[in-house]
């Protein structure tokens, strides 16, 4: 066996190898779910079929869609933005290689943890994929399946953030002379916005995520009570869940604009007013959401703004489909396969984006919702939309990563078959009005027969045609060779080399843009390191140890402490470099380091994260009745205590920074020791109250009050820690000299994390033990 | 930035915090209302203070203040439209 192929693989941080990594893996998982989808089909094929039993089919619908979205569309799209954003913008790789290399492993591990919830007791999340409560609440899913998916989740959620930060850094900091915003490649623009989703959506799921965990394991209330329930959810769920739809169509769309700008022959129409268009729907993704929840019973003025908000987001969609038809006009047209696919998703779009006009209106979603027209809107959306976008993007970039062309005669059939079979598979559900969706089966008087049977149909084209891409891929790999630019395209990856990786025996195409110029063999010798895959291995074991118990999430910890001791080690003796970037545009962003950059974006994220937190608080708080009053459940004069301490580790620390920004090492560490032992006081503190909660109440987590006070201190403790020992690694470096007044970027970081972490705190002060 | 600031701050950090415990505590006989009103607005004074000081936003670029603004709008917002829906 090649040893060195496998571990170039396995440690590998070089951007297209990490892309290509994504790539081939959103494949096996869509493998996955394709299989439940049969699965589905058949069920329902016929009336009255008894092909699956009603817990099977719901695991089946639950999983095909999280795997689907989560696993296969999304990193799809990521994977192309690991690969080509860096080509597009003449990097010579991602900001973080190592950081690419863990969000990828971090992805990996979380849909096994996912997917192996099939074969632990109680089977796979059952919830659907929306996980709505209470259906995901002990009582209905007792067994351990449902904990162990969410935890993939909570895993797939880190990794989703890591990703992002990397990929916005990428963008906003490693861009050539040249190109600046407005002339980014189509492809990287939409990356962009939908890097900026990713970004605010997904510490939502997060939230959601551990308050669902936390009612699972610790018996808290959030989801299972009348004051919470089923609407915070909701909240949680679709803050996150409508910006994910967008989070997979963009990408898509990047590559569509991209793809039929090259086959037209034109450059994209109404450049300046699609990137303002698309900033306008990332925005407005974040306030439709409440379109999901028509049916819930929420305020009715708020159901009104939903309604204007969901019918103004077709607007800028609308200049979208502008520029795409404005590019065709009068165009060049060449239909290869790519140029298919990109019209495929297009014209999807539009009857999927049609059928939506419908759900935007309260009155007529209250008769549609819950039925398979909404099935067959979303999957026209999300999914035909997206994956013909994306499929655009594999043709068109094949040759670009392999060097080589693939068989146009079999892409085209691919194309065929995948738009004949989707639209039979979807077009029937638009029939099928009075049809309730997640049912498992329904008797042959409904009607609902024929229009199933032909959707079935639709599947068994759809789905088996999908192998033909996966052929034509392999074939690729020996196919004859692709000359440099095969599509005469102006886009800036093709005036880059594309060379073979001596050891992967992929395009390894040096993506240095025409103003970067990097020698051949250092971007091939970019490092490989262990650490990501050890640390994302053990991360992933101990989330997944909540569904098994201490034993597995000691395990857990222990292999993370391994990568990420590892990884400090690295940092600490040097030994992960990589070449540094030539200073290229960086507006707005010049005057800001790289690493003070993704901090800041990091703490964006976690800013929604404590948002969402807060926000559930003050949600059940204020649908809670028999709220304790200020100073009965805590004490005012220990949180007073608690936030005197952290307020002071906050001067300690910023008092460090400005020692060490002139010079002085010594009162640096000085400061920092100060700042560890007021943390330590103020976790002693938290956990003092902790310990005289849970021993003062036979059923300590039960309450609401003490719910949303447990996880959302605990939370908040969980960060002083990471902090507390983010402090000790700083000691130690400074201890060795590692900071100077012209290098103190990692304590400057440290401070920015530790005042964040503060601010929030004084937030939490107030609302828990004050109001 | 001079060493003074940093140490003010905190100062005012610190004397905002005992002032809203004293609130709580009912010390200065306000109605629940107009302490928690109280309460809130010394909170947000303090969040703007951490941020601005210690965080630096007064001295960063505007685009890094605008990543922290936009941030906070969605947190915000989050928390806005889920209160919003309550009632009938």
């Amino acid at each position: 066996m090649n040893t060195a192929w496998l571990k170039r693989w396995l440690f590998t941080t070089n951007h297209k190898e990490v892309g290509i990594l994504y790539l081939v893996t959103s494949f096996f998982f869509a493998f996955l779910a394709g299989i439940l989808a049969f699965l589905m089909r058949t069920q329902l094929a016929l009336p009255s079929e008894k092909f699956l039993a009603p817990p099977q089919y719901n695991e089946a619908v639950t999983m095909h869609g999280l795997l689907m979205v989560l696993w296969f569309l999304s990193p799809l799209g990521i994977a192309f933005a690991n690969y080509f954003v860096p080509l597009q913008i003449g990097a010579k790789d991602v900001a973080f290689a190592r950081l690419n290399a863990t969000s990828y492993w971090l992805y990996v591990f979380a849909g096994f943890a996912a997917f192996a919830s099939f074969f632990v007791p109680g089977g796979a999340p059952a919830g659907g994929w929306t996980n709505y409560a209470p259906l995901t609440s002990t009582q209905y899913q007792p067994g351990i399946g449902e904990t162990l998916g969410a935890a993939g989740l909570i895993v797939i959620a880190a990794s989703n953030t890591v990703g992002t930060i990397n990929i916005l850094v990428t963008i906003l900091f490693h861009r050539a002379h040249g190109v600046t915003f407005l002339k980014l490649p189509m492809f990287t623009m939409f990356t962009f916005w939908t890097m900026l989703q990713f970004l605010w959506a997904f510490p939502s799921l997060l939230a959601g995520l551990i308050m669902l965990e936390a009612d699972r394991l610790l018996g808290t209330s959030f989801f299972t009570s009348a004051a919470g329930g089923s609407v915070l959810w909701d909240h949680v769920w679709w803050f996150f869940g409508h910006p994910e739809v967008y989070i997979v169509l963009l990408p898509a769309f990047g590559i569509a604009a991209q793809v039929i700008s090259t086959f037209a022959g034109k450059p994209i129409y109404a450049r300046k007013p699609l990137f303002a268009a698309v900033g306008i729907i990332v925005l407005l993704s974040y306030m439709v959401y409440g379109h999901h929840m028509f049916l819930t019973g929420i305020n009715l003025t708020e159901r009104e703004i939903f309604t204007i908000n969901t019918e103004t987001i077709s607007i800028p969609f609308g200049v979208l489909m502008l520029s795409f038809i404005g590019t065709l006009y009068k165009g060049a047209l060449r239909l290869t396969t790519p140029m298919l696919f990109a019209l495929g998703s297009v014209v999807i779009f539009v009857i999927g984006g049609l059928s939506g006009v419908f759900n935007s209106s309260l009155a007529l979603d209250i008769a549609l919702r819950g039925t398979y027209f909404v099935v067959g809107h979303f999957h026209y959306v999300m999914v035909g939309a997206s994956e013909f976008g994306l499929f655009a993007g594999i043709y068109y970039w094949l040759p670009k990563m392999t060097g080589r062309m693939y068989n146009e005669n079999l892409g085209k059939t691919h194309f065929i078959l995948s738009f004949v079979g989707f639209n039979l598979l979807f077009f029937p559900m638009f029939y099928l009005q009075d049809m309730p969706r997640r049912i498992v089966t329904y008797t042959a008087d409904t009607g609902w027969g024929p229009y199933n049977f032909l959707s079935t149909v639709g599947a068994f084209i759809f789905i088996p045609s999908q192998l033909l891409l996966v052929v034509n891929m392999i074939m690729t790999l020996r196919g004859p060779h692709a000359p440099a630019n095969p599509w005469n395209s102006t886009d800036r990856e093709w005036s880059t080399e594309t060379t073979m990786h001596p050891s992967t025996g992929l395009g390894n195409g040096l993506g240095n843009g025409t103003t970067h110029s990097l020698p051949e063999a250092s971007h091939e010798t970019s490092p490989l390191s262990t650490r990501p895959i050890i640390l994302c291995l053990g991360l992933a074991v101990s989330v997944a140890g909540v569904a098994f118990g201490w034993p597995v999430i000691v395990v857990g910890v222990l292999i993370f402490a391994w990568g990420i001791g590892g990884w400090a080690w690295d940092d600490y003796h040097g030994k992960f470099t990589l070449p540094e970037e030539e200073e290229g545009e960086r507006w707005p962003f010049s005057k800001v380091s790289k690493n003070k950059l993704a901090m800041w974006t990091f703490l964006g994220s976690e800013a929604v994260l404590f948002g969402v937190l807060l926000g559930s608080y003050a949600f059940i708080r204020l649908n809670f009745p028999y709220w304790p009053p200020p100073g009965s459940l805590h004490s005012i004069t220990l949180g007073t205590t608690d936030t005197i301490l952290i307020l002071t580790s906050s001067l300690a620390l910023y008092l460090g920074l400005q020692s060490i920004r002139n010079g002085n090492s010594a009162r640096l560490i000085g400061w920092l020791g100060g700042t560890f032992l007021l943390g330590i006081a103020s976790l002693a503190i938290k956990g003092s109250e902790w310990y005289n909660l849970i021993t003062g109440s036979p059923t300590p987590f039960a309450g609401l009050p003490e719910s949303t006070f447990f996880v959302t201190t605990g939370i908040h403790g969980a960060h002083v820690l990471a902090g507390l020992l983010l402090v000790l690694y700083v000691m130690r470096k400074a201890s060795a000299g590692g900071f100077s007044a012209k290098n103190y970027g990692t304590v400057e970081n440290l401070n920015l994390y530790w005042s964040f972490v503060s601010s929030v705190w004084l937030v939490v002060f107030a609302m828990f033990y004050l109001i | 930035m001079n060493k003074i600031t940093p140490v003010a701050a905190w100062s005012y950090l610190v004397i905002a915090t005992l002032l809203e415990a004293a609130l709580a505590n009912k010390v200065l006989s306000l109605n629940t209302t107009y302490t928690d009103i109280a309460i809130g607005v010394l909170a947000a004074s303090q969040v703007a203070t951490v941020g601005a000081i210690y965080l630096g936003l007064k001295y960063e670029p505007r685009a890094v203040v605008g990543i922290a603004v936009a941030s906070l709008f969605f947190a915000v917002l989050a928390v806005v439209l889920a209160l919003g829906s309550l009632g009938h």
